[in-house]
């Protein structure tokens, strides 16, 4: 066995034979399709259902490619093959997306079999990211390095992808069904507004337990999750995933895809109700077959590489140091850090949001020196994160001085994570043939308005998100302030919602008032966010003062200006 | 047996030829952007089979340039749209329809913003506005 630890990537499931022969011959599989496409043995109608299942959908402009990065954990040698791919068929540009996933815009069909090809030599791939299938699992971007978590969940989240892929009752459910894990005590994924929440902790004799959340979404129908089951136990964590799939799978509704999710049908039949019925399903089942077994566990866990984390006793110090010498570099540790759980280290989060620019968006070359620093500071292992920016999650105290210097050099040293410039922002109707309206010109104007470090400090958590449709990916609805793309006769509008939130005060945001028209828009929140620096008592942040006010003092910054 | 868990290890794998219904979706954006008013002039949209890009029924045949688009009256349109896809050009093209202009503007120009994104590419970009390499021919 090839298993050598020495070898194994750090933070990921190091792939064997049997994935990596799936992978040629579903690669092999799709250039056949391809090829019949070309034909014109099969129509467009046949051929979409094949593409999708491949990630590949058509766009406004082109194809659009969306590789999986599995619960967002990769190493630097794929990162490198991401911006080999970005320079060589795309347009020197690949996206970072709040799904943990990495999209091209300008793919071309007939180069999509060689792509994927080449993802394929460093195990990577484009299944699961598409279709009504159990899509790519995501998880908590510090997974397995927060000082704050309980339980790595990667091992878990990599037992769900070997569990989902390819599952053949779950290929065709009645819609997307997407699961996020965390083993931390602070929700950083979300876990209420997906099919299904997982919360990882120990348990008795340190097995892990989870609690589970079902029917959580966001979409034409937000809904926040309601809790199925706590303690789960480990051994049957698949079994009783598989009895909601299952239970899902069989009074889902087909008829109507605005009402297929799960949260439609937890709502429809109530929970109470849909806990019997999954309880009866998971009653019903031959749980020996299903038993996730610690030994089972333990073999895949020693397929995850570990970082030696070794720091000099006075890193922390050296840190200290360091950021009282140079107040920018503090300010930047202050906003763009996480504490780990080993003293000696720290998690750095790279901005991929400048002042002004595109939210995830990143060239090759940054690609390229995300893959290079990753090597240099944090054991080749890269996150991306549902925020649309990227982790380093292991660097040692005493460099990351060093490692802020070269990411500012490269434009990826932005402080401003969890305050107003980090926006997240769906491609809109810029690229999205779906959208109504374009949500990345309206992140690049606040991002640009609220440039000043400072000011973005003064005023403190505050999460914009913006969909350019109701699908809502870019998870308006859980944003502080949500921002919607609206269409009307052919014109751009938007509307604001506030108070929503992911974390563990998950909140649904409330629709403030009628739609804005676009040149608008930028303006009112700008207002809203003067008055909330007007109102905000103590060291409130916006999300509290909104909670304490209201809707209304607001409404009057948005509606009737000065 | 080590301790995998594929279960596509054990079942024999499907290749499930489900219908999406992004499909669905797709279809109702493309009625939502088919609709026209009864007078008022109109071109001939569509995406390229081989690469995707967006492309404009000209005189003779298709093009990355709006500006070269034959332009029909809207009384006509729902006609050369279907002799469009009758046309073994059609093979190599993906989705084709029809986009109103705005009579207001200077040169062609499609009257909702969708539409002009699609003609003069990602607002965002202006460098990836689209440029003529080829034509379906
Ligand atoms: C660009 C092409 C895209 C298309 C065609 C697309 C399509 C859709 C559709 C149709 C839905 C609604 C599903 C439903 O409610 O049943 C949806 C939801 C969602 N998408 Fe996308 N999307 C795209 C890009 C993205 C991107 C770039 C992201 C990440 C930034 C993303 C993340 C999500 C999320 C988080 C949801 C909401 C989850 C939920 O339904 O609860 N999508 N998408
Ligand atoms: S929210 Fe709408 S516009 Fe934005 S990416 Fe999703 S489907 Fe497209």
């Amino acid at each position: 066995m090839s298993t050598d630890t020495a070898t194994l990537p750090v933070g990921r499931y190091a792939y064997d034979q049997v994935d990596r022969t799936f992978l040629s011959q579903r690669v092999a599989q799709f250039r056949e399709q391809v090829n019949r496409r070309i034909a014109g043995d099969l129509s467009e109608d046949e051929f979409k259902p094949l593409r999708l299942m491949n990630g590949l959908y058509l766009q406004l402009h082109a194809y659009m490619l969306r590789v999986a990065v599995p619960y967002g954990m990769m190493g630097s040698d794929q990162m490198r093959a991401l911006a080999h791919i970005a320079r060589t068929y795309d347009r020197d540009y690949g996206h970072f997306t709040t799904r943990q996933n990495v999209q091209f815009n300008w793919i071309r069909l007939e180069d999509t079999p060689d792509i994927l090809e080449h993802l394929a030599r460093v195990n990577m791939h484009a299944i699961q990211t598409s279709g009504n299938c159990i899509r790519n699992v995501t998880c908590d971007e510090f997974a397995g390095a927060a000082a704050d978590e309980l339980l790595d969940p990667r091992i878990h989240a990599e037992i769900l992808r070997q569990w989902s892929t390819l599952h053949p009752e779950f290929s065709f459910l009645p819609r997307k069904f997407k699961i996020a894990i965390s083993g931390s005590p602070h929700d950083r994924v979300a876990a209420r507004f997906h099919d299904i929440g997982l919360v990882a902790r120990p348990g008795p004799q340190g097995r892990p337990v989870f609690d589970v959340f079902v029917g959580g979404g966001l979409g034409r129908t937000p809904i926040i999750g309601v809790q199925l089951r706590d303690n789960l136990p480990e051994e049957d964590l698949l079994a009783y995933l598989e009895a909601i799939v299952r239970v899902y799978n069989a009074y889902g509704r087909r008829d109507n895809m605005y009402k297929a999710r799960i949260k439609i049908l937890v709502q429809a039949l109530g929970v109470e109700q849909f806990r019997e019925k999954v309880d009866a399903e998971f009653a019903l089942m031959n749980r020996a077959d299903y038993r996730l077994d610690p030994a089972i566990v333990d073999g895949i866990r020693a397929r995850f590489g570990i970082p030696d984390l070794v720091a000099p006793a006075d890193a922390a110090q050296n840190l200290a140091a360091d950021r009282r010498a140079d107040p920018a570099f503090d300010r930047w540790v202050r906003t763009n850090t996480h504490p780990h759980r080993n003293d000696g280290f720290i998690c750095a989060v790279v901005s991929v949001k400048p002042d002004g620019g595109i939210p995830g968006d990143v060239t090759a070359d940054q690609m390229d020196l995300i893959a290079d620093l990753a090597d240099g500071w944090s054991f080749g292992e890269i996150r991306v994160t549902h925020m649309q920016n990227v982790v380093l999650g292991h660097v040692r105290k005493d460099r990351l001085r060093d490692l802020w210097h070269r990411l500012v050099a490269a434009g990826l040293g932005t402080p401003n994570i969890g305050l107003v410039g980090d926006i997240i922002a769906c491609p809109g109707l810029d690229y999205c043939a779906l959208a109504n309206a374009r949500s990345i010109p309206i992140a690049q104007k606040l991002s640009a308005r609220f440039a000043d470090p400072e000011l973005q400090e003064r005023i403190g958590r505050l999460n914009i998100n913006i969909s350019g449709c109701i699908n809502a990916c870019g998870h308006h609805h859980a944003g502080h302030i949500g921002i919607l793309g609206v269409d009307k006769r052919g014109e751009e509008f938007f509307q604001l919602t506030l108070g929503g939130s992911a974390g563990n005060d998950v909140a649904i945001g409330q629709i403030i008032g009628p739609a804005l028209p676009e040149d608008e828009t930028v303006d009112a929140i700008a207002r809203l966010i003067d008055t909330y620096l007007v109102l905000r008592q103590g060291d409130e942040q916006f999300i509290d003062t909104y909670r304490r006010l209201g809707a209304a003092s607001f409404k009057d910054a948005v509606y009737a200006p000065a | 047996m080590g301790a995998s868990l594929h279960v596509w290890r054990l079942f024999v794998p499907v290749t499930a030829y489900y219908a999406c219904c992004l499909e669905r979706i797709g279809s109702q954006v493309d009625v939502r952007n088919n609709r026209r008013d009864t007078t008022g002039a109109s071109v001939i949209t569509a995406n390229r089979l081989l690469d995707g890009r967006t492309v404009w029924l000209t005189q003779q045949g298709w093009s990355e340039q709006i500006a070269h688009a034959r332009i029909f009256d809207n009384a006509d349109v729902e006609d050369a749209i279907k002799q469009a896809k009758a046309t073994p050009d059609a093979r190599k093209l993906v989705g084709i329809y029809g986009v109103q202009l705005d009579p207001s503007a200077a040169g062609i120009s499609p009257l909702t913003m969708r539409e002009r994104i699609r003609a003069f590419g990602p607002s965002v970009h202006p460098d990836f506005a689209p440029v003529e390499i080829s034509h379906v021919h």
